[in-house]
């Protein structure tokens, strides 16, 4: 179902882009029709792919970087009707994060090839995670006086070079459940590049103010809608969804 | 401004006020038993992976019984509590550990261990029931043989007994049931631990699988309770080695041909020896070992005497012996050939 919908998704939004370009090159025949925007993004992620609310498995954050996750894009705005605008992106985002925390009874399964084992860890976990995803953000954009500017859609993610790994150390894990016998680890290592899901969608919500010229400063909330990986997959016991804040500027063309 | 204030909003959300309080512990081991040294033969074993406690008694402990003194997780309680007076002679003893979370619950079965003839034809076996590695047991049950099988099951290996590099072969003395012992590659999870070989190994002693990644050969303990003085160290096997040999980075090793392992050792317990100490310890008194570790392609019968230690104290309480043998005489260090098939039956200790 949702591959479903992530490709018919995908197919509007790469197919609306053209069609406004095209809108825009009737429209310039003459007749005084508003103009279709351009706008070209930098900016910088900040966030994590994270739990909702973090369960009590996770007792502590020691340290916490969205490491250098840029986000590159551009932008087309297709006037509606009066300050009404719809758009459509298409980019690039480095969704990022290291995080260093201590958890209690985490249950995780780590499967490489056919081998696999389950338990509930306690100790220290660090994970890295730093996805590159096709960005494509489409909505309904609102231009408030000369210099704001508000957008609220959906964006979709399509993921296009996987990178989720860690180690967990200096603690023991629970064969099978918290009932299993005790294995004391000092360090291991996990690698989930692959066991995420290759598409992600959910809130796109910016804000842009003008200060320069064609310059603007921009920040940008995807709230991620989808868990970063599949029901059916264990070795995280909770769902974790990208939510990322981007903050830089745009560039009007 | 107001893009800074959503970043502040969203950060604040991300990083603070959502760590909630600790849940109860669901933890209900036996951490520790402790009975006094002097009703011991051997260090008791908690054995976790089949949540048995296994004490090695005098008779007179035996026959009056004995008071533990137990600790178990934090937060958990136990029934019978600990300071209880147990007597192992008149029944099945258990003990159930409820965790502090209430909803967690272990039992551990009492097992009085007592090694009587050291003769093991091999013809009775069981299978572990979760991991489905098959381990040999005595007449009477108990269980005086480990191997490296459960080491082996945390590298996730499939859970058939075939699997594992220690199993039951029909392929035996006389046509009788033994012990097949083959050295097997690691698997990808063991490669981020960089074990990328596993030798076949059984050994009398007991398991530990708690420390076995963190301290590996730590996890063999070796020996069990002996009375006595033992002469000759006898029995059957057949060996052949893999074709390549390879060290613990998994590089082949040229002109090099694996060799099987097979010994007894005498030891001042009631402490065990464990892999890193069973060749050198100071507590060893007498070995007996097989000096030739190359290919035999039928059953060949060994009679080795033990070599005492010159000077050693005959007065020394607590003996154990240890009986191990491993289808790559390297493979504590991870070396050897995958293939490696050891066939070991009939092994005898002949008393004075």
């Amino acid at each position: 179902m949702t591959r479903n919908l992530s490709k018919w998704f995908g197919i509007l939004a790469l197919l609306s882009l053209p069609y406004m370009i095209k809108a825009q090159e009737t429209g310039g025949k003459g007749v005084a029709q508003p103009h279709i925007s351009h706008y070209f993004h930098l900016a910088f992620n900040t966030g994590a792919a994270t739990p909702l609310s973090f369960p009590g498995n996770i007792r502590k954050v020691q340290h916490y970087s969205s490491l250098f996750s840029p986000v590159v894009g551009y932008e087309a705005n297709l006037p509606l009707k009066g300050r009404w605008q719809v758009y459509a992106g298409l980019g690039l985002s480095w969704k990022g994060m290291e995080v260093t925390d201590s958890v209690a009874y985490l249950h995780t399964l780590i499967k490489v090839d056919s081998a696999e084992i389950e338990g509930d860890f306690t100790g220290n976990n660090k994970t890295t995670c730093r996805n590159i995803y096709l960005n494509l953000p489409l909505g309904i954009a609102y231009t408030a006086g000369d210099n704001w500017r508000l957008r609220a859609g959906l964006y979709l993610g399509f993921l296009l070079r996987p990178s989720f790994s860690g180690t967990v150390s200096d603690g023991y894990l629970r064969r099978g459940n918290s009932l299993g016998e005790k294995i004391t680890i000092d360090e291991a290592s996990f690698n989930f590049d692959d066991e995420q899901r290759k598409f992600d969608f959910g809130i796109d919500l910016a804000v842009a103010k003008k200060v320069y010229k064609k310059f603007s400063l921009s920040g940008n909330l995807q709230w991620g809608l989808q868990p970063l990986f599949p029901s059916g997959f264990k070795g995280v016991a909770f769902n974790m969804y990208n939510i990322f804040f981007a903050l830089g500027v745009q560039y009007r063309l | 401004m107001k893009s800074r204030w959503y970043a502040i909003v969203l950060l604040l959300s991300l990083s603070l006020g959502c760590i909630k309080n600790a849940p109860l512990n669901p933890e209900a081991d036996i951490e520790q038993f402790s009975i006094d040294e002097s009703l011991l033969t051997g260090n008791t074993v908690i054995d976790q992976t089949n949540r048995k406690i296994k004490l090695y008694l005098t008779r007179e402990a035996y026959a009056k019984g004995v008071a533990p003194v137990i600790s178990v997780s934090p937060g958990a309680t136990l029934y019978p509590p600990s300071g209880t007076l147990i007597k192992p002679g008149e029944g099945k003893q258990q003990y159930t550990v409820t965790a502090e979370n209430g909803s967690n619950n272990k039992t551990y079965t009492v097992e009085v261990s007592s090694a009587g003839l050291w003769t093991f034809n091999f013809e009775q076996w069981k299978q572990n029931p979760s991991d489905k590695y098959e381990y040999p047991v005595e007449n009477d049950s108990l269980t005086l043989w480990s191997s490296g099988n459960a080491g082996v099951a945390l590298s996730g290996v499939p859970k058939q007994s075939d699997a594992y590099p220690t199993r039951a072969t029909n392929d035996g003395y006389l046509g009788t049931k033994a012990a097949e012992l083959v050295t097997i590659p690691g698997t990808a999870l063991s490669a981020f631990i960089h074990v990328y070989l596993y030798a076949g190994s059984m050994f009398v002693g007991n398991f530990n699988t708690g420390v076995v990644l963190s301290d590996p050969l730590a996890a063999t303990e070796f020996g069990q309770p002996y009375v006595g003085l033992p002469l000759r160290f006898t029995g059957y096997y057949k060996y052949a080695p893999g074709t390549v040999f390879q060290d613990e980075n998994q590089n082949p090793v040229a002109g090099k041909t694996d060799q099987c392992a097979i010994y007894a050792v005498l030891f001042q317990g009631p402490e065990r020896l464990n892999g890193k100490n069973i060749n050198n310890s100071e507590k060893i008194i007498a070995t007996a070992k097989l000096t030739d570790g190359t290919a035999r392609a039928n059953f060949t019968r060994f009679d080795i005497p033990f070599i005492y230690k010159p000077g050693w104290d005959s007065s020394t309480a607590n003996l154990m012996l240890a009986i191990v043998a491993s289808s790559s005489s390297e493979g504590d260090l991870y070396r050897g050939a995958i293939g490696s098939k050891l066939i070991v039956d009939s092994l005898n200790i002949v008393a004075q």
